[in-house]
């Protein structure tokens, strides 16, 4: 099957008044139709700007290069207008914070109506139509009265579900979901969580998870591809990645995984160290400093991204011999 | 929304109570007295002019028997003007006002925040530096050197508009009859409007680049909208919000504006009856004016408000 999204050595940078920072570096990733891929790495290690960056939406100092491949077009090629005919529609975005991320002095039924009066020349009649199915698919009650509210009106769970609406009215091929969870509470994320996994059930449209929180990834995602300092580190299906993990790092993420039998709020920050700086990366693997079993050949020269198996890849040296 | 207003209402009226006090006592402190200018007269004249206008009594009582005219909506005679009251000054005079004053601020608002737009939507590019470098030479040049400096272009060299009158007149006026009633106030209102053009228009652009920078646009050109909907229905209403919030000051500035202008072009205004005034000593017109300026502050300031609640719907008039 032709993958529905293929990065090909996508490079994002910005420039900032103190040099340029490397956010994402050379990577390259497919997505099959109708599969769930989670991203996994810390704060800061590129996952938002990776697709960010695909869907033409970075910061105006930002700068993608290398080819963002949609259904066979090249996102990055694309002018304004040709990217809007695909974004919103084919491909849609769901961000972290729905507190924000939705206008303030819209009442919400328009903010939802003016996707499908834009790609699909619904009626808005016919539009509003529509956007009360999906939002009852997202469980949203009273969704008469709730289309003519602001978004103040609403819970942080209610937004994010409206979010989730706004990105599924016109059925996109690909959904890209930004911890649609992070900003949640603990038992709206499990309700959120929930949705995804009707979701994934119920549509055909492949969804990529970014989030920090390997959890998230373990009931739902079927690959998993682990970033560090804006390059995968590992990739593989699930199962793996939790059973056998390969690369150090995605070993120490494990390692500092909430368990049951420890308390919520215990201290999980188990890795050491911090990630490099962005604006001057390391030459040879960006997670030398914080690597236990790191050594010169680590410190000078950077381990490329090899596949392991058919269905896994990793970047480091250890793994080489193997 | 109404309880807001009345309660705004409630507080409006000692405003103008402190207001019409202060202004009082300060007018009356001043030093001199509206006959100095007539020094060769009998005193046995002044003090029976003094009489008539109440002025022999202790200045309390004076601004008692103020007050109560005020009460009944009269602000007496004026001095200065010996034949007419200060009612049927600002009668004249108002309608004049408003004309260049609201025009100014209608034209100043409209173009500003177009300037403004158009700037913040090309940050940091040619569009945008060219605008912004206007707009600081408009804020850096007062009015009172902008005016007389087009009334000798305009006016003197090229004679495209009449000067000083509110007849109409100059060339423009015999080419195009059709505007010719419009033509006195042409230049009193650009003079007015070109230093507000240019706040309202750092302003807008100020905020519109904020605005953009959310992300609730972000999320707007997510879902594939074209960038004049971004721009337009996402952006400019919380862009316009700070703008909004200008325009109750800026129409006080308006009128202190109007005095500047009016003076200099020598127009039957308010504010050419306030300059004349308070250079006379002409307590009640002074007064009168005051109040009439502050009403008029005050009940911008209020629809300003009303105006906000309508474009953020978090903020509830009311709260
Ligand atoms: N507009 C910007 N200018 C400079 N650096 C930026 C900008 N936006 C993001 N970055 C940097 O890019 C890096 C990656 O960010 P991001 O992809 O958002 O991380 P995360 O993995 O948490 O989603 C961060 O270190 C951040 O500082
Ligand atoms: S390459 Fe070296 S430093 Fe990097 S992860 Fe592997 S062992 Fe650790
Ligand atoms: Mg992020």
């Amino acid at each position: 099957m032709n993958p529905v999204l293929t990065l090909d050595h996508l490079n994002v940078s910005f420039a900032t008044n103190n040099g340029e920072v490397s956010a994402v570096s050379d990577l390259s990733l497919s997505i099959t139709p109708g599969e769930c891929v989670g991203i996994v790495g810390e704060s800061g290690s590129g996952k938002s700007q990776t697709f960010l960056g695909a869907m033409g939406l970075l910061a105006n100092n930002g700068t993608a290069t290398g080819r963002v491949v949609f259904q066979g077009q090249d996102l990055l090629t694309l002018d304004r207008a040709a990217l809007n005919k695909i974004r919103g529609d084919r491909m849609a975005m769901i961000f972290q914070d729905a507190g924000t991320s939705l206008t303030p002095h819209m009442r919400i039924g328009d903010q939802l109506i003016e996707v499908l009066t834009t790609h699909k020349g619904h009626s808005r009649q016919a539009a509003r139509q529509r956007v009360l199915e999906v939002m009852e698919s997202m469980r949203i009650p009273e969704i008469e009265k709730r289309l003519t509210q602001y978004p103040h009106e609403f819970s942080g769970g209610m937004r994010q579900r409206v979010m989730i609406a706004m990105a599924l009215v016109c059925e996109p091929d690909l959904l890209i979901a930004d911890e649609p969870t992070t900003a949640l509470d603990v038992t709206v994320q499990a309700q959120i969580l929930n949705l995804f996994r009707a979701l994934k059930r119920h549509t055909k449209s492949a969804i990529v998870l970014i989030t920090h929180d390997l959890g998230v990834v373990a009931g739902l995602c079927d690959r998993v591809a682990v970033m560090y300092a804006g390059r995968i580190v590992e990739e593989a299906p699930v199962a793996d990645i939790f059973a056998a993990p390969k690369h150090p790092y995605t070993q120490g993420l494990l390692k500092c995984m909430p368990r049951l039998d420890q308390l919520l709020d215990a201290e999980l920050d188990a890795i050491p160290g911090q990630p490099p700086n962005l604006q001057n990366l390391p030459n040879g693997c960006a997670f030398a400093e914080r690597c236990v079993n790191a050594n010169t050949r680590c410190h000078n020269e950077r381990p490329a991204l090899r596949e392991l198996s058919s269905a896994r890849r990793a970047a480091c040296h250890l793994l080489e011999a193997a | 929304m109404l309880s807001f207003a009345l309660k705004r209402l409630a507080i409006a009226a000692p405003t103008l109570f402190i207001i019409v006090s202060l202004s009082f006592f300060l007018m009356h402190t001043a030093p001199g007295g509206p006959f100095d200018a007539e020094a060769n007269l009998e005193p046995q004249i002044i003090a029976n002019l003094k009489a008539a206008y109440d002025l022999d009594k202790p200045l309390f009582q004076q601004y008692l028997i103020y007050l109560g005219k005020v009460a009944q909506g009269e602000f007496g005679p004026s001095i200065r003007y010996q034949d007419r009251s200060v009612t049927q000054l600002i009668a004249t005079g108002l309608p004049v006002s408003l004309r260049i004053g609201l025009s100014a601020i209608f034209i100043a608002a409209m173009i500003g925040i177009s300037l403004g737009i158009t700037a913040a939507l090309n940050q940091n590019k040619t569009t945008d530096y060219v605008v912004m470098g206007v707009a600081m030479t408009g804020i850096a040049v007062p009015s009172f050197v902008l005016a007389p400096l087009m009334t000798l272009i305009f006016g003197v060299i090229l004679k495209l508009l009449p000067i000083a009158t509110l007849e109409p007149g100059g060339s423009l006026a015999r080419t195009f009859p059709a505007i010719a009633p419009l033509t006195p106030y042409i230049l009193p209102i650009i003079a007015l409007a070109i230093p507000q053009v240019a706040i309202i228009s750092r302003l807008t652009r100020g905020a519109m680049i904020e605005v953009l920078r959310q992300n609730y646009i972000r999320t707007a050109r997510a879902k594939g909208l074209a960038e004049r909907r971004v721009v337009w229905r996402h952006a400019l209403q919380a862009g316009l919000l700070p703008v909004v919030s200008y325009l109750g000051p800026a129409i006080a500035g308006i009128v202190t504006g109007a005095v500047v202008v009016e003076t200099i072009f020598q127009l039957p205004g308010m504010g050419r009856f306030f300059v004349q005034g308070a250079i006379n000593r002409d307590y009640p017109l002074v007064l009168g004016i005051v109040i009439i300026f502050a009403t008029a502050v005050i009940a911008m300031n209020l629809i300003v408000d009303l105006l906000y609640g309508v474009l953020d719907p978090k903020v509830k008039a009311g709260d």
